[in-house]
């Protein structure tokens, strides 16, 4: 495809607490091409949100602090941009939506106003120009009465029509790159597709790259161009969907896909929830952070940590036996699984 | 919104019986407490008079229809008269309430100004040294006796430094302005003093507000379409934060239009707190019973505004999602 | 009973925790000692203070014009007041009253609100509303107006720490009952809760096992505030002529009885003074201690 515009570095995101350095994102990296949809996936403390974050500098440091890493957005550096610089490429460049539409807008202020704000920042229209635009917007993410729900406050719209709201504001500057954490977490089943399907529709239409964070690989099989898999803050596989659906490397790849519902299960593979929690990110376990719960660990796992690598054609994986004959997702008789 | 202010119109009533019925029944059947020594003061009465009193009065007959009677009074304005002087007690209020307003105005001004300030500061500067000292400061505020930073200051700035101020502060018998001075100079010694506690409570309640809205997600929704931290803080912090603390400076107001009794006092303020305080010491009952209830009223009525006003600042009720 | 046995065992390090975290609160132990040593100076105040100061409490006639307003000395650390009694006994002695008042106040309005918060949360309905309207009634009555009024009526013969007392008590009900039947409505929904009730357990033992001791974190929180509070109307009362009649002693009364020697001796008012605000920000830095410690959400 070409085209890169966003190419992240080994980006680490370190929080400072009492009880020790909380590494919640340590050491990222992927390239985002035009109009290309990323998927993060990853289970909650996987770092996947904090990394988005740390790109748009939403983190509050203290106690957050970038300790290694850079992010750089069309060559430039977001990390080390001045706060005016990143301020003009929120929003306008980049833009986000988030996990709960309930709580995502100010109560106190007018829709129209709200959707109105960034088209007043960053295009310096006026406040009347801006008002038409919103109910453009509106209009566009399948708002009814547009022109009269511009004047309504937040709390006048259910989850999914506020959620509608958060991607009209979020695409109101035509971004080159949208960010969408957890959007459809919040939300009923049938909601959830609806928002995913406008999300399809309106990237068709402005040609924006979407990095999609979900902790369901449901949500990105048939949406994403490429996924990248998170765990204990780092990236464990990345690569083409397909690649990554079909012959994914990593196990705690695998254990996503035995754990979520996907077309072509039958009742007899069932949900295999992952065993044990997410490591503590202030103690991470020596070797790969995955081992204490990974069913094929060996002492390698348990004493060495892998790094990402190459493992064949557009594919990566953090793991001593990817790639390996006969390292493949079923095949491989898990050592310590009783079930 | 017509809802919600109905509701609120419906809660007013029991309060309303419950406060009025409460002040009859203090006055009139209180133990140790003789209603005809209340209504002509500490002199002793011949037996045979007083029986005549007491079916003058009224006083013999059933509570609730000394109530009702009472009811009726009180809505044609009668507050009976003052033993001391014989004057219409509702006019001895009338004449004392513009001092009491004044004083309440400038106070609130006051809070308003260094409350919010305050507050915002600190929440923003969080564990800063300025934080430190807003947060102490205030501690120490609502601990202090109103009446005694009152003579406090009169003492500082009244007789320690009065060379150096001229003596603007000296005595400030107010009221009677002395040509010396402007007339708001008389209003600054008294006016901090009534304002401190509240000030130091509409700080607290900013900061807390102010450090709650910070962590709300539409907060990362502003910074996140770009706005700048300015904008975040003026535009999208403050209104949300403010809400509660216009709710309780207006409820503050009331309590000021109750008259500040002790800083009143203590200035010999000529307003509605000082009078009530004067005529307790005088055992004027009329004056004490009419001012406590003409202070209730007002913080009553004060109360219900704020009530109904937090509808139009809050579009949640406006619209009418919650009622409460 | 399984339920029960897990409750207290929550509930027990609940308290063990909060001690910890109270411990860790600098300025909230340091209020701590300071109240303690307060309180030991004025419960132990009969053992040495007239024996060191000469007693406080009685005018001297044979000394009083020699020994009057004499300035600080090792003899009066605070000096001599009017009619030559030391100043510092009577300060020590003024503590007496006003943390008596303090207390037993904060303790009759914490006894009322609880009983009447757990009526009106375990049974609603018409109680509940009666009692809560009740509380309006009150709450719209300015706390200082109200005593005011019940203590101007009283003779002032039977004006005292007694009334003053009762008035602060009773009037001071109505917050801790919404407190606490706020507290008791949001534990009445745990599970716990349901399954003692699944149970058989009666309303009475659901009341005193289960739910009081998970709600009543929000009543210590503001009864350890209330106390400063209760202190500091005591001294207005008492400034204003309604509370501690002479010869008792008390803070308040202290700062009335001198406040014409503002100009010649403001000692006698700076005293007094600075004993009821380091005492009521010592319940107010605890208060905020404990509230951290149990981690209580409280409106400022």
């Amino acid at each position: 495809m070409g085209d890169e515009l966003l190419r992240v570095q080994d980006l680490k995101m370190h929080f400072h607490t009492r009880d020790g350095v909380v590494k919640a994102v340590d050491g990222v990296s992927y390239t985002l091409n035009k109009g290309e949809t990323l998927g993060v996936v990853g289970e909650s403390g996987s770092g996947k949100s904090v990394h988005a974050l740390t790109m748009m500098r939403l983190v509050p440091m203290p106690p957050g602090r970038i300790v290694g890493g850079d992010v750089l957005f069309k060559g430039r550096s977001l990390v080390s941009m001045p706060d005016d610089e990143i301020r003009h490429i929120r929003g306008n460049e980049i833009a986000m939506i988030f996990q709960d539409p309930m709580t995502s807008l100010n109560p106190v202020y007018r829709i129209g106003r709200q959707l109105a704000e960034p088209f007043m920042i960053h295009k310096g229209l006026s406040k009347r120009e801006a008002w038409e635009r919103a109910v453009e917007l509106l209009r566009l993410v399948g708002i009814p009465h547009p022109a009269r729900r511009v004047t309504d406050y937040p709390h006048q719209f259910s989850g999914g029509m506020r959620q509608r709201v958060m991607i009209a504001m979020a695409l109101a500057c035509d971004p080159d790159i949208l960010i969408a954490d957890e959007p459809t977490t919040a939300l009923d089943v049938t909601i959830q597709a609806q928002i995913l399907e406008l999300m399809q529709e309106l990237q068709k239409r402005t040609g924006s790259a979407i990095i999609m964070i979900t902790h369901d690989l449901g949500v990105v099989a048939d949406m994403a161009d490429r996924i990248l898999v998170m765990y204990a803050g780092r990236a464990v596989e990345y690569g083409a969907t397909q690649e990554v659906f079909y012959r994914a490397l990593h196990p705690y790849t695998w254990g996503l896909m035995d754990s979520v519902p996907l077309a072509g299960m039958t009742e007899k593979t069932g949900l295999r929830p992952i065993k044990g929690q997410p490591p503590s990110l202030v103690n991470l376990p020596t070797g790969c952070s995955f081992s204490p719960r990974c069913p094929c660990a060996t002492a390698l796992c348990r004493s060495e940590s892998p790094v990402l690598r190459n493992v064949r054609g557009d594919q990566w994986a953090a793991c001593h036996y990817a790639g390996d004959e006969g390292f493949v997702r079923g095949a491989v008789k898990p050592v310590e699984v009783s079930v | 919104m017509l809802n919600y202010i109905f509701k609120r119109l419906l809660q007013f009533v029991p309060v309303f019986f419950g406060v009025t019925l409460i002040l009859f029944l203090v006055a009139n059947f209180m133990p140790g407490a003789d209603p005809i020594q209340m209504r002509l003061g500490e002199r002793s009465i011949d037996p045979a008079l007083k029986a005549r009193l007491i079916q003058e009065y009224g006083l013999d007959r059933p509570w609730h229809e000394q109530y009702i009677s009472y009811l009726g009074d009180l809505s044609r304005g009668d507050l009976g008269t003052s033993i001391y002087n014989g004057r219409p007690v509702a006019t001895i209020f009338a004449e004392t309430y513009p001092y009491t307003i004044r004083l309440a105005l400038f106070a609130i001004m006051i809070e308003i100004i260094f409350g919010i300030a305050a507050g915002v500061i600190s929440a923003v500067k969080r564990y800063s040294f300025i934080d430190v000292l807003v947060t102490l400061s205030t501690s120490v505020l609502v601990s202090l006796p109103v009446f005694w930073l009152g003579l406090m200051l009169q003492f500082v700035f009244g007789i320690w430094l009065k060379d150096t101020t001229g003596g603007a502060f000296y005595l400030p018998i107010s009221g009677a302005s002395s040509a010396q001075f402007p007339d708001w100079v008389h209003l600054i010694l008294p006016g901090i003093t009534l304002a401190s506690v509240s000030t130091a409570y509409a700080a607290r309640i900013m900061r807390s507000q102010m450090l709650e809205v910070m962590n709300q997600d539409y907060i990362r929704t502003a910074r996140a379409k770009g706005l700048s931290e300015k904008d975040v803080l003026v535009k999208h912090s403050m209104k949300n934060a403010l809400i509660p603390v216009v709710t309780f400076i207006g409820l503050d107001l009331g309590a000021m239009f109750a008259g500040a009794v002790l800083t009143e006092t203590v200035f010999n303020w000529p307003g509605v707190g000082f009078t009530l305080a004067r005529s307790i010491f005088q055992r004027d009952f009329p004056v004490v019973f009419g001012g406590v209830t003409v202070m209730l009223f007002a913080v009553m009525i004060i109360n219900l505004i704020v009530d109904i006003s937090y509808a139009f600042l809050d579009p949640r009720i406006r619209y009418g999602e919650r009622s409460d | 009973m399984e339920t029960g046995t897990q409750v207290t065992q929550a509930s027990r390090t609940l308290w063990g925790d909060a001690w910890y975290r109270l411990r860790r609160n600098r300025l909230a132990l340091l209020a701590l000692v300071w109240l303690l040593i307060v309180a030991t100076a004025a419960i132990t105040a009969d053992l040495w203070v007239a024996r060191a100061f000469g007693d406080p409490l009685t005018i001297d006639t044979t000394t009083a014009t020699a020994r009057r307003l004499m300035p600080p000395s090792l003899a009066h650390p605070f000096g001599t007041d009017d009619v030559g009694r030391d100043l510092f006994g009577r300060v020590v002695y003024g503590a007496r009253v006003s943390l008596t008042v303090g207390v037993v106040a904060t303790l009759i309005a914490v006894l009322l609100g609880v009983v009447l918060g757990a009526l009106s949360s375990f049974y609603g309905k018409w109680v509940d509303a009666i009692i809560m309207r009740g509380t309006d009634v009150f709450l719209a009555f300015p706390y200082i107006l109200f005593s005011i009024l019940i203590l101007a009526v009283l003779p002032p013969e039977v004006r005292g720490i007694v009334p003053v007392i009762l008035a602060i008590g009773f009037l001071g009900w109505p917050t801790f009952a919404r407190l606490f039947r706020g507290s008791v409505l949001s534990v009445k929904e745990n599970d716990y809760v349901a399954a003692g009730r699944a149970l058989g357990a009666s309303d009475l033992r659901l009341m005193f096992r289960h739910i009081a001791p998970n709600a009543i974190a929000p009543v210590l929180v503001y009864a350890t505030m209330s106390v400063g509070g209760a202190i500091l109307t005591e001294a207005a009362l008492s400034f204003l002529g309604l509370g501690i009649q002479p010869p008792q002693v008390s803070w308040g009364q202290m700062i009335e009885s001198s406040r014409g020697y503002l100009v010649t001796a403001p000692a006698l008012v700076l005293w007094p003074g600075l004993a009821i605000l380091s005492t009521v920000l010592a319940f107010t830095l605890l208060g905020d201690g404990v509230r951290d410690a149990l981690d209580v959400k409280m409106k400022d």
